[in-house]
Order: C-alpha cells, then sequence, then structure tokens
C-alpha cells in the first residue's frame, strides 16, 4: 500500500518538477532503488537530475533515464531519506535509501491521542523502538540516555536491573518524586520490555501533559508496544551475550607499599617500627579486583507478528540474563507479550495485550561488602593461609573467618588490619540477599467506530505483581553469629485495575477540521505486604519454621483514583493549529479539602512552510508552536496529611503507639505552570532542527519542610514556596552523506536548564541535612546548592588545612567597624579570614550539583553493509560532592581503612615540608583538627563526557539471506561506556543528578560503578 | 448532542467517590483515641522511643547505632574521664569522647531530637489523663509527668554548662504544653525548676495505684521510688544548702525502705545479667528478647562499645589509672566484677609472676593524643622494680608508695614514655595481655580491657537491660550531700555502705582518721572517688566532676587531646543540632 501511495505522489512530483534539461552530454543511467532495511525495491521512488529533470521508479523499482555525465541524482520516496549520487560516468546507478523514521507524517501517539508529527502544537519527541536498543540494559531510561533534548538521564548504580533517574526538564519538586509517568499502550502505569517497544515518545511540555493531569508534571513518556499488521507473517530473532568490568575512573585505594609509606610518614618512628613489622610488604591483597569480577549479560528475544484470518497478532518472549560486576549481583528476567486486535464487526475492534515478566535478583548480603572492597586494607590477605615444611606461606583457598583484630592461622604476625573485624569475603561465600518477582498486565481495549465522525474508546486495564525477598544470614559469619543465624522473608503483592473511557469526534469542514475527546478515568489499587524473621537456627537451614522466632511485619491499604478530561482542537488548512484541554483529577493523598484538582493547557501551532511566501525556501518545513498549561504532582507517600502513631514498636511484652507525623489537614496538590515556544524546522530537505524554550514555574512545592527538632518532628509534608526552571533546548539531526554504499549521519542534542527558587515560607532558608552533608534550598539560588564550609588548601608553611572563617574587620587603629543593617541595629563588619579548625569555619554556600547544560550526540556511518555508529553524552558544569573521601583521603584521620592514592593522574600533591604548594595536607595519625570534615574539599568537578556506546553492524548481504528464506540478518558487536572524560576522582561522575526528600543530588558515596561492557549479538528476520 | 454532551460533563464531575483512606499499620489519633487504653499504649510509647530506633530524615538503615539510650550513655561517660578511645571511628561518640563534636553528627540531632518527641508525647499524655479517673491513670499521669522531668534533666545537663556555673546560662527549649509554635531556649534555673515540679508532680500521681501498673519484682516501669531518687539526683546537682538537705530528705526516705541488698551486697557480676528483676535497680529500660540487641543489630548495642565477645567492635577501654586506683584494694569485688581482659573473661585481675608494662607514648610529634607502650615478659626483681627492654634499650620502672598504693615511674631522660616532672610513670599489668591483644589500626596502639557492665542478659554478651537509677547511687547521692553539708560522720558512713558490700572491709575501710593519709584532702574528694569506683560507665562522672566545679584531668592514653578540662569550658555544653540553629535560629551554644 506504502509503496502504490508514494507511486501516485511521486507522479505528480515529477510532473511538477520536469523541467527543460540544458542540452549537454548525455548518457543514458539506469539502475534500481531498493529499501535498505530489507532490499525490497522500492515503486515509483522520484529519480530527479540535478538542474533537470526526472523520473520514476517501475514496479520493479527500477529507472532508465538520460543524464548529463557529470550530473547529479537524488533519489527520493515518501517515508525515505533522499540519497544524491554524482554519475561520474556511470551507466549504472543502484541505490537504497534508508527509511526516514522522522518523516513528517509520521503518526505520533500521544497516549489518548495520536497525531500527524507535522502538526503537533507542542514539544514531543518520538522515536522508534529500533533507535533505543543500542547499549546492553534492561532499563529503558538507560536507553534513552542521551538521545533527547531536555531529557537528563542518570545512572547512578551498576547494580543489574537498577532503573536510571530520568528529569525532562530540570526539576521543580523536592520531596515530591519528579520522574516521569509512563504510559503504555494508552494506560497510564503498566508494564513492557524494551525490545516489543513500537515507538516511544516523550512528551515535555504541559500543553501536551496537562491532559494526564496527576503525575505529569515531570513530563510523560509514552510507550507503544508493536502489534501484527499486514497478512504476511513477521519472525524475529535477537540474541546478544557479552562481558562487563566495573568502571573505575581515576580511583585506586593504595596498594600495600603506598599504604606503608603513608602510614609511616604520620607516626612517631618509635611507635611505628613497633606496629608496622616491614613484613607487612609481604601482603598485598587486591580487594577491589577480588569482590568485582567480569561480570556478563544476555538477551534472547523471539517475536512473531502477522494475521491470522481477521485477528492482528503479536507474540514475543525475551530472557535476559545479568550477572553484576560486584560478587553476588544479578538480575535475570523472563518476560513475554500477546498483543491480539480482533474486528467483532467491521466497526468495533476489540484488543486484548498481555504482558507477563518474572524477575529474579539477587544484592550483595550487606552495604559493608561495596564498601569494604574499597577500604579493606591491602596487608589483609581473606584467605586461610598455612605453611609448607619449608616455612612459605601459601593460601588454602577458603576465607578466613575474622571476628577480631587477629588472625586464627598468624599469618603476617597475626593481625587483621582492616577497622571492619569481619572478612566481607567470608560473609559474602555464605549469606545471600535475593528476591524474585513476577507482574502480568492485561489490557482489554474497545474501539467503535459509531459514525464517520465518532468513536467511542474503552481501555481497561488489569494489573497484579507480586514480590518475594529472602535474606539468609549463615551462623558462622561474622554478622550473624551473635544471633545464631538471621533468616527473613517478605512478600507483597499489588493489584490495580483501571479504565480509560474516551469518546472522541472528528470532523472536517471545507477547510476547517475539529478534533475534540471527552473522558473518564477510574482506578482502584490493593496492596499488601509480609514479613518474617527468625534467628538461631543450624548452619543451612531455609525455612524459617525451623528458627526462633523473632520479628513479625504486615500491612495492607487501598487506593483510587479518578478524572475526567476533555480535549479539543482545532486546524485550518493543515497549518493554522490550536489546541486545548483540561483535566480534573481527585488524589486521595491529600485532606478532604484540597483533592480536587483542575489542569488545563492550551497550544498552538503554525506551519508557517506551508504559506506561499515560503515556497522554494531553504526551509522545507517550518512550523512555530506555542503553549501554556498546568500540570499537579501528588507523587508522595500515602496519608501524609493524617497524624498517625505507630504501633510496631513494643515495651516489656506489650505494644506501644508512637506518634509518628503530625497532621496536615490543608495538604494539597503541587502545582507545575509551564510555558513553551518552540520551532521545528527542516533545513535543505535533510536537516531537522527543533529549538524549544519553556519557563516551568513550580508552586505549593509538596516539601518534607523541615521542622525544628525541639518539636520532637524534623518535618511536616507540607505545600511551600516557588521554584521556577526555565531553559533552552537544540536538537538537529541530519545526513551529511548518503548515498548507495556511504553514509553518514549526525545528531546532536543541547539542554540548558536554570533553576531557581523563587519564593519560601517566610523567606527562611531550608537547610536540607543528608548525614553531615548539606544543601540550602535559599531564595534566589538554585535548588541544589551546596552549604559546608569553604576549604581554602593547605597552609605552605605548617601544611594545616585552611578553611574560609569571618572575622571582625578592623580599623587602623585596630577597632571593630560597625554598621547599621536594614532594621537599623548596628552590626560588626566582617571580612574574610582563614581558620585551621574545621570546627571555627561555618557553613555557606559553595556550588550547584545542577548542571549548567547537558546533551548528547549521536552518528552513524554506513559503509555498504557495514555499519558503525556511537553515541554519547555529557553532562557540564555541576558539582559532585565525593563523600567517599572523608574516609579514603582523610590525611590520617582513619588508620584502620585503606586510602585512596593521591596519584591518581589528577595532580593531588601531599605536604611534606615548609614551602610545599601541596592540595593535601601533612599527614597526622589521629589528627583533631577535623581537616576531612564535609568541606568544600572533597567538592569536585561533576563535568564529563561518555562515550555512551559504539556499535559495529553487518547487515548479510540480500542475495545471501534469500537463499536461505530470511529477510534480514544483522550481528554486531556493542560497547558501553568505554570512554568517559572526567576529572572526578571517584570511581564515576555519573551521579544521581536529582534529589529526593533525603538524598541530596550529586552526593557521592560509596558506589556500585556502571560497567564497561562489550556485547555481540545477531538480529534475524524471516 | 451539545444537550447530552453538557449532562455527561456534569454527571462526570458530581460523581463523588469515597477518598478516605487509611493505612493498616498505622492509626490516626482519632482512631487511637477511641480505643479504652490509649493511654497506655502511648505511655509505653515513651519507653519505646528511649529503646528504639527511629528514622530521622529516611536515615533507619544506614544509620545503626541510633537509640537513646546508647547516646545518652556514650555522651555521659565518654566525656569522662574512665574510658579511653582509641581512634577515630566511624560512628561520632569519638567525637563527644574527643570534645570536638560536630553538630550534624547523628549522636548530637538524635538525642535532642528524640527527647522532644518524648517529651511531646508526655505533654499530650497530660493533657489527656484526667486526674484522679483510676489507680492506673493517676499512676500513667505520674509516669508521664517523670519523663518530661528525665528528659528537661537529660537535656540541660547535656547541651547546657553546669547548674553551678549559674541558673541564667541558656539553658534548652523548656516544653510544658502541646503549643509547639515557638522555639527558645529557656535559662539553667528555668529547666531545673520546671524538673523539680514536675518530679513531685510525678510523685504525687505515682502514689496512687503503684499495684496497677508495677508487676512484682519487675523494674520495667517508672516507679514512685524512681521519680525520688531522680529528684535527690537533681537536688544534688543544684549544690546549694537548701538543695543538698532537699537531696538527703529525699534518700532518706527512700533509704527507709530500701532492699537488704543495699547494705548485705549482692553478686555483682551477676547484676547486669538480670537488672530488670534485681533488687539493686529502681528503674532500668527493660530490654527482651524482642529488642534489637538481642538479634540482628547487636553490634548497635550500649555493650558493642565495651566488650567484644561473638559479635562487639570493643572500643571503650579501661583507662590506665582508674585499673590501679581500683587495684590498690584488689579485693573489691566490684573490680572483678566487670573488669575482663580480652579472651580471659571470668578471670579478673589475676597475679601473674611474668608482667607486662603498659606507658603512655606520644602518638606522634604533633598531636595531643597518646597511645599505649607495651613490653611483655618481664619480671619483678626482688626490690620490686621492673627491669625491661624497650627499642633495645634497658629501663627500670621503679615501685614509689603514693598515698599508700605502689606506682611505678621510670627516670631516664631517654625514656620515650610521657614524662611528667622528669619521670614517666608506666603501669605493670598481669602478663596475659597478649601482644595480639593491642589493636593497632587506629590511630594508635592500645592495650585492651574491656568493661562487662552492660553485657550478659540471658546469656547475651550485647544485652543488658540499661539502668537508669539504682540504689548504690542514692547512698552516694546521699553521702556527697553530707559532705557537702558538712556532715562528714555521715558521710563516712555511706560510704562504708558502699565499700563494705564491694568487700573493702577492715584494712580497707575509710575513717575519719585515715582518708587524708590515703590522698583525699577532704571527705568530699573520698566520696567523689567511691562514686566514681561504684558507678564508672554509667554515665555520672562527668557530672560528678564539674557539678563540684572540679576540673578534669585527661592526662591519659587515648585519641583525645592531653589536657585538664575547666569546669567553666564552653565545651562541657554539647553543640546544639545544626538542624535545630537551622530552622528555630536559636542561640548556639558558644565555642
Amino acid at each position: 500500500m506504502r509503496r502504490i501511495y508514494s507511486f501516485l505522489l511521486a507522479v505528480m512530483a515529477a510532473a511538477v518538477l520536469a523541467i527543460p534539461a540544458m542540452a549537454q552530454q548525455k548518457i543514458t543511467v539506469s539502475g534500481q532503488v531498493t529499501d535498505a532495511t530489507d532490499g525490497q525495491p522500492i515503486i515509483g521512488a522520484g529519480v530527479m537530475i540535478s538542474g533537470g529533470n526526472g523520473t520514476i521508479t517501475d514496479y520493479d523499482g527500477k529507472f532508465v533515464i538520460q543524464a548529463p555525465s557529470n550530473a547529479t541524482i537524488t533519489f527520493s520516496s515518501l517515508g525515505y531519506v533522499s540519497v544524491s549520487e554524482a554519475i561520474g560516468g556511470r551507466t549504472v546507478i543502484n541505490v537504497s535509501l534508508a527509511p526516514d523514521t522522522e518523516a513528517l507524517d509520521e503518526v505520533v501517539v500521544l497516549g489518548y491521542t495520536t497525531q500527524k508529527k507535522a502538526e503537533l502544537s507542542s514539544a514531543v519527541v518520538s522515536m522508534s523502538g529500533e533507535k533505543l536498543r543500542d547499549v546492553a540494559t534492561s532499563d529503558v531510561g538507560n536507553m534513552l540516555q542521551g538521545k533527547v533534548a531536555g531529557v537528563v538521564v542518570m545512572n547512578g548504580s551498576g547494580q543489574p536491573g537498577d532503573n536510571a533517574d530520568i528529569r525532562i526538564r530540570g526539576t521543580g519538586s523536592i520531596t515530591a518524586g519528579a520522574g516521569p509517568l509512563y504510559v503504555v499502550d494508552g494506560v497510564a502505569g503498566g508494564s513492557f520490555n524494551p525490545n516489543d517497544i513500537e515507538t516511544i515518545t516523550v512528551l515535555k511540555d504541559a500543553s501536551a501533559t496537562a491532559l494526564y493531569g496527576a503525575a505529569a508534571s515531570g513530563g510523560v513518556i509514552v510507550v507503544t508496544t508493536k502489534s501484527g499488521s499486514d497478512d504476511k507473517t513477521h519472525v524475529e530473532f535477537k540474541a546478544s551475550a557479552g562481558i562487563k568490568k566495573a568502571l573505575m575512573g581515576t580511583f585506586h585505594p593504595m596498594n600495600s607499599q603506598e599504604l606503608y609509606d603513608y602510614t609511616r610518614s604520620m607516626y612517631s618512628k618509635a611507635l611505628f617500627n613497633l606496629r608496622y613489622p616491614e613484613s607487612l610488604l609481604e601482603q598485598d591483597f587486591d580487594w577491589v579486583n577480588n569482590c568485582f569480577k567480569l561480570g556478563m549479560v544476555q538477551d534472547y528475544y523471539a517475536s512473531a507478528s502477522g494475521k491470522s484470518g481477521k485477528v492482528n497478532y503479536f507474540v514475543s518472549a525475551d530472557h535476559y540474563n545479568e550477572k553484576g560486576t560486584l560478587i553476588n549481583t544479578n538480575f535475570k528476567k523472563t518476560s513475554g507479550r500477546m498483543n491480539l486486535s480482533i474486528p467483532v464487526t467491521d466497526r468495533l475492534t476489540m484488543s486484548l495485550r498481555l504482558n507477563y515478566a518474572k524477575s529474579y535478583d539477587q544484592g550483595t548480603s550487606s552495604w559493608r561488602t561495596l564498601e569494604y572492597s574499597y577500604y579493606a586494607m591491602p596487608w589483609d590477605v581473606p584467605y586461610v593461609m598455612a605453611q609448607d615444611e619449608n616455612g612459605n606461606w601459601y593460601s588454602t583457598g577458603e576465607y578466613i573467618f575474622m571476628s577480631g583484630k587477629t588472625r586464627s592461622d598468624n599469618y603476617g604476625g597475626g593481625t587483621w588490619w582492616t577497622q571492619n573485624p569481619s572478612n566481607v569475603l567470608h560473609s559474602e561465600s555464605y549469606n545471600y540477599s535475593k528476591g524474585h518477582g513476577e507482574s502480568l498486565t492485561g489490557d482489554l481495549q474497545f474501539v467503535w467506530n459509531v459514525t464517520d465522525w465518532l468513536t467511542l474508546t474503552s481501555m481497561n486495564r488489569y494489573d497484579t505483581s507480586s514480590s518475594f525477598y529472602e535474606f539468609y544470614g549463615d551462623p558462622r559469619t561474622y554478622d550473624y553469629a551473635g544471633t545464631g543465624g538471621t533468616l527473613e522473608n517478605s512478600d507483597g503483592e499489588w493489584t490495580g485495575w483501571g479504565t480509560t473511557d474516551l469518546a472522541k469526534f472528528h470532523k472536517t469542514f471545507g477547510d476547517h477540521d475539529v478534533n475534540a475527546i471527552v473522558g473518564w478515568e477510574y482506578g482502584e489499587g490493593y496492596s499488601r505486604s509480609l514479613g518474617a524473621s527468625g534467628i538461631q537456627f543450624p548452619v543451612g537451614q531455609r525455612s524459617l519454621s525451623n528458627t526462633v522466632k523473632n520479628g513479625v511485619s504486615g500491612s495492607d491499604y487501598k487506593s483510587r483514583s479518578w478524572a475526567w478530561l476533555a480535549q479539543a482542537q482545532y486546524s485550518y488548512l493543515g497549518k493554522y493549529i490550536v489546541t486545548a484541554s483540561i483535566r480534573y483529577d481527585e488524589s486521595y493523598k491529600f485532606g478532604p479539602l484540597n483533592r480536587g484538582g483542575y489542569f488545563p493547557g492550551a497550544s498552538a501551532a503554525w506551519i508557517i512552510s506551508k504559506e506561499d511566501f515560503m515556497k522554494n525556501s531553504f526551509l522545507s518545513f517550518l512550523k512555530l508552536r506555542a503553549g501554556y498549561g498546568k500540570t499537579g504532582n501528588d507523587n508522595i507517600p500515602a496519608f501524609q496529611y493524617q497524624d498517625t502513631f505507630s504501633l510496631s514498636g513494643q515495651y516489656n511484652g506489650s505494644k506501644t503507639a508512637i506518634l509518628e507525623r503530625m497532621a496536615n489537614p490543608n495538604l494539597g496538590w503541587e502545582e507545575a505552570y509551564m510555558t513553551s515556544l518552540g520551532v521545528d524546522a527542516t533545513i535543505l530537505k535533510n536537516w531537522n532542527v527543533t529549538v524549544d524554550f519553556y519557563h516551568t514555574l513550580n508552586s505549593k512545592i509538596l516539601l518534607q519542610a523541615p521542622m525544628s527538632p525541639s518539636t520532637g518532628f524534623f518535618a511536616v509534608m507540607d505545600n511551600v514556596g516557588k521554584v521556577r526552571n526555565m531553559g533552552v533546548e537544540f536538537a538537529a539531526d541530519g545526513f551529511i552523506i548518503n548515498n548507495k554504499d556511504f553514509g553518514w549521519n549526525l545528531g546532536f542534542n543541547l539542554g540548558l536548564n536554570n533553576n531557581r527558587v523563587l519564593e519560601l515560607p517566610d523567606h527562611n532558608d531550608i537547610v536540607m541535612n543528608r548525614g553531615d552533608v548539606n544543601q540550602i534550598i535559599r531564595e534566589g539560588e538554585d535548588i541544589y546548592t551546596w552549604y559546608m564550609p569553604k576549604w581554602l588548601g593547605v597552609d605552605p608553611a605548617n601544611g594545616l588545612p585552611m578553611w574560609e572563617t569571618f572575622v571582625p574587620d578592623l580599623d587602623e587603629s585596630g577597632n571593630p567597624i560597625y554598621y547599621i543593617d536594614e532594621n537599623g541595629n548596628a552590626q560588626t563588619k566582617m571580612k574574610s579570614g582563614v581558620t585551621n579548625l574545621y570546627s571555627e569555619a561555618p557553613q555557606q554556600m559553595v556550588g550547584t550539583a545542577s548542571p549548567a547544560f547537558s546533551g548528547g550526540l549521536n552518528t552513524t556511518l554506513r559503509y555498504k553493509n557495514f555499519t558503525l555508529s556511537a553515541n554519547g553524552n555529557f553532562v557540564v558544569g555541576n558539582k559532585i560532592y565525593n563523600k567517599n573521601r572523608e574516609q579514603m583521603d582523610s590525611d590520617g584521620a582513619y588508620t584502620g581503612l585503606n586510602q585512596m592514592s593521591i596519584n591518581n593522574g589528577l595532580g593531588w600533591s601531599r605536604w611534606e615540608k615548609e614551602g610545599d604548594i601541596a592540595t593535601h595536607p601533612a599527614l597526622l595519625a589521629a589528627r583533631p583538627d577535623g581537616s576531612n570534615g564535609t568541606s568544600s574539599r572533597y567538592l569536585e568537578d561533576g563535568s564529563f563526557f561518555r562515550l555512551r556506546n559504539v556499535t559495529l553492524s553487518y547487515n548479510l548481504p540480500q542475495t545471501l539471506i534469500q537463499k536461505i528464506k530470511m529477510s534480514n540478518a544483522r550481528v554486531y558487536i556493542a560497547a558501553d561506556n568505554i570512554l568517559t572524560l572526567s576529572r572526578f576522582s571517584g570511581m564515576d561522575p555519573e551521579v544521581r543528578l536529582d534529589g529526593d526528600t533525603y538524598h541530596h543530588a550529586g552526593l557521592y558515596a560509596s558506589n556500585y560503578p556502571v560497567p564497561l561492557s562489550v556485547v555481540f549479538g545477531i538480529d534475524v528476520k524471516f | 448532542m451539545k444537550k447530552i454532551f453538557v449532562l455527561v460533563i456534569a454527571a462526570l464531575a458530581l460523581a463523588s467517590c469515597n477518598m478516605d483512606f487509611y493505612s493498616s499499620d498505622s492509626m490516626t489519633s482519632a482512631q487511637l483515641a477511641s480505643n479504652p487504653s490509649s493511654a497506655v499504649y502511648t505511655t509505653d510509647g515513651i519507653y519505646s522511643l528511649l529503646q528504639d530506633k527511629i528514622a530521622y530524615k529516611g536515615q533507619s538503615g544506614g544509620e545503626s547505632g541510633n537509640y537513646y539510650i546508647r547516646h545518652y550513655f556514650q555522651l555521659a561517660e565518654l566525656r569522662g574521664d574512665n574510658v579511653t578511645v582509641s581512634g577515630k571511628s566511624e560512628d561520632p561518640f569519638t567525637d563527644a569522647y574527643m570534645y570536638a563534636e560536630n553538630p550534624t553528627t547523628k549522636n548530637i540531632y538524635y538525642t535532642w531530637w528524640i527527647a522532644y518527641k518524648m517529651i511531646n508525647a508526655a505533654n499530650s499524655n497530660i493533657a489527656a489523663i484526667e486526674p484522679g479517673a483510676s489507680a492506673l491513670s493517676d499512676h500513667l499521669l505520674g509516669e508521664n509527668y517523670f519523663f518530661r522531668a528525665m528528659l528537661h534533666f537529660n537535656l540541660v545537663t547535656l547541651f547546657a554548662m553546669p547548674y553551678v556555673q549559674g541558673r541564667d546560662n541558656p539553658g534548652v527549649v523548656l516544653r510544658r504544653d502541646l503549643d509547639i509554635s515557638t522555639t527558645k531556649r529557656a535559662t539553667v534555673g528555668q529547666v531545673y525548676d520546671a524538673v523539680v515540679e514536675d518530679l513531685i508532680e510525678a510523685k504525687k500521681y505515682l502514689a496512687n495505684g503503684e499495684a496497677e501498673r508495677i508487676k512484682a519484682g519487675s523494674k520495667a516501669y517508672v516507679s514512685l521510688d524512681a521519680a525520688k531518687a531522680l529528684l535527690a539526683r537533681v537536688y544534688l546537682y543544684m549544690g546549694d544548702d537548701q538543695s543538698l538537705q532537699n537531696c538527703i530528705n529525699e534518700c532518706t526516705d527512700l533509704l527507709g525502705h530500701a532492699p537488704s541488698s543495699v547494705t548485705t551486697g549482692y553478686d555483682f557480676a551477676d547484676y547486669p545479667t538480670h537488672t530488670y528483676d534485681h533488687p539493686e535497680t529502681i528503674w532500668c529500660l527493660r530490654l527482651d528478647e524482642n529488642h534489637e540487641w538481642a538479634s540482628g543489630s547487636a553490634e548497635a548495642s550500649i555493650a558493642s562499645m565495651y566488650i567484644k565477645d561473638g559479635n562487639g567492635w570493643g572500643e571503650h577501654y579501661w583507662r590506665e589509672d582508674l585499673i590501679d586506683n581500683f587495684h590498690r584494694y584488689p579485693q573489691d569485688k566490684r573490680f572483678a566484677a566487670y573488669f575482663v581482659m580480652p579472651e580471659y573473661r571470668g578471670q579478673g585481675y589475676p597475679e601473674t609472676e611474668k608482667v607486662t608494662v603498659v606507658f603512655p607514648i606520644k602518638t606522634n610529634e604533633k598531636t595531643k593524643a597518646c597511645s599505649d607502650g607495651l613490653v611483655v615478659d618481664c619480671k619483678k626483681s626482688a626490690d620490686g622494680s621492673v627491669v625491661f627492654k624497650y627499642q633495645s634499650k634497658d629501663y627500670t620502672a621503679v615501685p614509689t608508695i603514693v598515698n599508700t598504693y605502689t606506682e611505678y615511674y621510670v627516670n631516664d631522660a631517654s625514656f620515650p614514655g610521657v614524662k611528667t616532672d622528669g619521670k614517666a610513670r608506666v603501669y605493670i599489668r598481669p602478663n596475659i595481655t597478649r601482644k595480639d591483644g593491642v589493636r593497632n589500626n587506629m590511630g594508635g596502639d592500645y592495650v585492651i580491657y574491656y568493661c562487662s557492665k552492660f553485657s550478659y542478659q540471658d546469656g547475651l554478651p550485647m544485652m543488658t537491660s540499661p539502668v537508669f537509677l539504682r540504689w548504690g547511687e542514692v547512698v552516694l547521692n546521699r553521702a556527697e550531700a553530707y559532705a557537702k553539708t558538712g556532715r562528714e560522720t555521715e558521710a563516712l558512713a555511706d560510704v562504708k555502705t558502699i565499700r563494705d558490700r564491694a568487700g573493702l572491709t577492715g584494712e580497707a575501710e575509710m575513717t575519719a582518721t585515715n582518708y587524708k593519709s590515703r590522698g583525699y584532702a577532704t571527705v568530699l574528694d573520698l566520696v567523689l572517688d567511691e562514686r566514681r569506683r561504684e558507678l564508672c560507665y554509667e554515665g555520672h562522672r562527668m557530672f560528678d566532676v564539674f557539678r563540684n566545679n572540679l576540673p578534669m584531668d585527661r592526662h591519659y592514653v587515648g585519641c583525645h587531646d592531653w589536657e585538664v578540662i575547666q569546669p567553666n569550658d564552653p565545651r562541657i555544653a554539647l553543640l546544639l543540632p545544626l538542624d535545630e540553629i537551622n530552622s528555630s535560629g536559636i542561640e548556639q551554644n558558644r565555642r
């Protein structure tokens, strides 16, 4: 069908553009135009000679044309990217055209509605599922990284199965979740396998997201899964497998010699010689390399789609298996999908979609495993060592049990040097922490075309999932010897159902086109959990019934939501488009007074390139659009408006009641007002460029507003303050070269966001504390502003640490200078000074965790059947707090923890003698000055560029694969995270850029680093 | 058509669903109040808050050791002079020990916050419980008055200067009603006055209905005796003549019905294993097998820092000269009961032919902290001196009689041990102090001696029911009040009670005629020294020294500065939590 349609269009185009060619030496050129993806001939493709006439291809995709021998031929077809070829005297030219997924007639799925891309009036980015799947991950967030302007994806952990954080156009919320809303096949929420994605659409501005009201303030990601289409049966197999290695960046803990020299320089000679024998140098165990191993990732996928009788079908199955780089971390997932579409009558269609997934995951049995892979001393060998008859030590290969400073094997003098008296490798070899879960999502959808202008749809979803967690602490291990073993089991289940019922109107009156929907949504949910633990059991026992009862817990609750919504769109001449929408939501998370919220949105677009004056412009497409909308956020835990007592405690055999929370009956919606302006253009027929400006005002922000702890509460959930985000987004992509054998495509996107806190209750600062690291929320500042003593370096005279402090400014005679403040009070004028004592250094603002800009670039090089593609992303201008250095770069404060080597290529140096200009203070055992206290000393530039993925693929020649009845076969090798440019001293500069209630944006502790991976894969289609 | 459209919209807007939902694992105040025994639940909630780990700003899992009782006992004890801490731990108790606390660390903010959470609960219970409704409700009312007093008292002793430094010094925030809209610091005097007033109220209500709440033998709940004992302590801390007389009156009232064990004594080693029903206890926090310290979080217990036995970190050790202080009367049952050498539990302090020499040595040339020097396998000579080789040089530890007790000194300029007046004091220990008993990775090197005062309840090394009030303290409170009001005979009699039950009779008795020759300038000195031995590690020592306006000598091995802390040193008042300063703007303690 597509080919015939193209044929007709091309005939018309050829007729319009046929201009008499200049007389010149002409030759006859012939050839065939084929589809680059499947090798099928393209019927009706335009074949145009530069400055001259043209023709179209026939039913075999073939053409014959007379052309000057030095001319250039442009091959084009609707839905494909045009290719230009210089004739260069050739008489046969065969080209293959790549499908243009960005084609403007492409229909974009917006969730409730669909729309032609050209006529979109808000900031929307859509891409095919194929574009996502270049990285080795199970998480769709990771796949989006660096691909959409204004969408920042940060992956703070290498834990298999973990999801990345996604932020669309900055963060306006603090406590309430600011992540995007997923809409899967028209209904909010639901589960899917990334391999099943047909298209993914990111709705960035509120004129589009307002229709989703609740929880859409973080943007909306619309996922559409594949469905069967034509009569032909398509079968696809994909397999990939690879290895992974943890990225450690410039970070490395000291080896034995480094630690020995380091320790020697901070002790008195007498004490050092007594306590640190030279024989320590014989022990040099690399804990990082023993706690981190090569990981592995595998993915196997099969799908079939087509039509059987009247039923369209799509079925798929997937098995994903990932072994993390840190010991005992892994993730496995098996999933299946079935999408059926059944025409009940010629006006009523019923669709059924089922998605099932079962996953298994495992993490380390203790947080210490990760921490002590960095902290453990190289002088500690984790194996039981024994001596042979010659007195030489050898490893028995068995991990040694440690519960104190004394090794049972007397190796290395019998001392265990690491502060933690246990051997984490020993614990990991016995203990485990595992979970598994399964989920089933079932959609039943009816589409009833009542008349040619009215369609009624009913989308109904049932969603159920369950999870199970098991912890086993072996009685033989350090942590659980005291309890005689600890066993914990917990399970949880979730069941929800919902319905979205819409009436859709569509009518065209001459040049006027009117579209409208009205509908409502209703949903209910139920969740339940149960947990139990037991202690004191024989080694290897796995059943709770054979333990001594230790604890039980359980809870359940229900939830409900409902909304109504309406949208209308009017289009005149297909170039002036106006859209307006409104939604009403109720949320059970707020008090009875404030449950309802109205969320309006409006947008307009003008397709300028359709105007007469734009004819023959270098801009083949130009659209201006503007939008305004309001969204709401209720993404906070339930029951926050109620005062509640916890009854989980007990005393002397009786239950106790503890007041957890103050009531806040006025709690209500957080609101975001977004204004945006955008331009979409196609330049030189090839380059698609989008520029967006936006301004978002978040008000009545949901915040765990700090209370003074002397009230007995540290915070109350409240609507406070206003935060503004504004920014610019730019995206461009296109071909530099595109001909039969060679193609080069480039894409680039950039997002600049500026964040300001505009208003706070009583204009008071809010200090957000996490451990002993603070950020401050202050009017006029970025929402993620670090607040800590300011480091001034090392005093060259004595090697002592220096921080900024403020001292009275004195006049010439040594008296303090006073001034009168705005309240008429006399104040002492202060000036900057220096202190060597941490306790005397005041906190101040020292930079922000928000990046100035971020973005990505990607490129694809195609030569014959080879394709090389690469994509990278970058973040610039943010500050990361490296909390790990408080322990591992502590100048002698911690002598039982290994230290990071300062010989890391970042130009660091240690003060040793008077006059040294150094980055690090003189070493001092048990130092009292707090040189390793939280200060801007450990605040580092978080900018980085990361080559996220490089893939080299090879499409087997059509001649070969057609013999074995395949339609396509591709093999590839892909590498993730092979290059990171950064000045960060930790393992990985990619840290969470968002904060939540009690987690700072940009705070880096002992993280599980993301891996470098190399994956080999094969895709086969029949 | 249009009409239908309008109707549909109207119908949808009017369709209202029930949107009231409640969690099944918590109760709203209205739900709880409908329960007839809600006051029992919410009063027991205060006991729960003393012992439970409650998430502060979402930090539950990562913040091990966040228990009010653990922080309280550490903040009160580690700033005294009984404990040696070997080096900076990731646990901020070291900061308190070093008098270098940070206003953002968990022991500071958690102690403060939970105290006020408990005070709030008490305020709300006091407002809700109608006096005189029943014997039970009166008892509950009394408990709530007690807690409001105790918590304000704990706060004012930790976060403000001692009472004797002035009533007008900044105290803590005083909360005695449900209004929490304003926050300001009361003076120390105002806080003490409120504490006394509340304890008098507590006594009034606790006098009713004793049998309803207090089960026979159990020391798990606050009783009338507890209110009297705490009131006696508060009066003692105030220290003026009238208060001292009030203290004596309260103690005399209590001791009039004291259990016989107060004078006859008891098995000291056995006491921590069941404080909850022991006659010595007046009130303890009853931890049972359901508490985290009995299972998964044993290593976050109070004991975990004092001892290492299976679980535990063992980071608090006996100060060396406190060992000698006890050892001058080796028959002291308390010493044998609580002094533990690693891996030699139950052996007390044995006399061995071979000995070990221990002495302070500078950790490095710059800091003021000291580590232990250690020489094992030495022998006493016939004249009592010990010759030992340290870093290939021979030194002699010469015995010297100081106040009837033998101390050892090395008088040699080349000796690397820390010297005072050219002499270095060394300590002679049994040589079962094995070399690998040295903990040598925490910024220094320390000889380890554990204390078992918080261990072995139900056989578990990390378990105890921490004692807040006991009879031994009551006797010594009266002794101190007597000593300070010039009634030396009565003071010596009370000291004798304590010493007798510890086995220090006969030659070991302190009398009006011998105490000066034994190194005590005054009877008060003697009382304070006896308090130190009786109550060591129970969170009294710092208060004992400073309320008597005495300096605290911290010249001993540990990662702290080698210094004397004067009773007016501003560091005695802990810094208030930064979260409090940042949100309410009240005045921070000076430094």
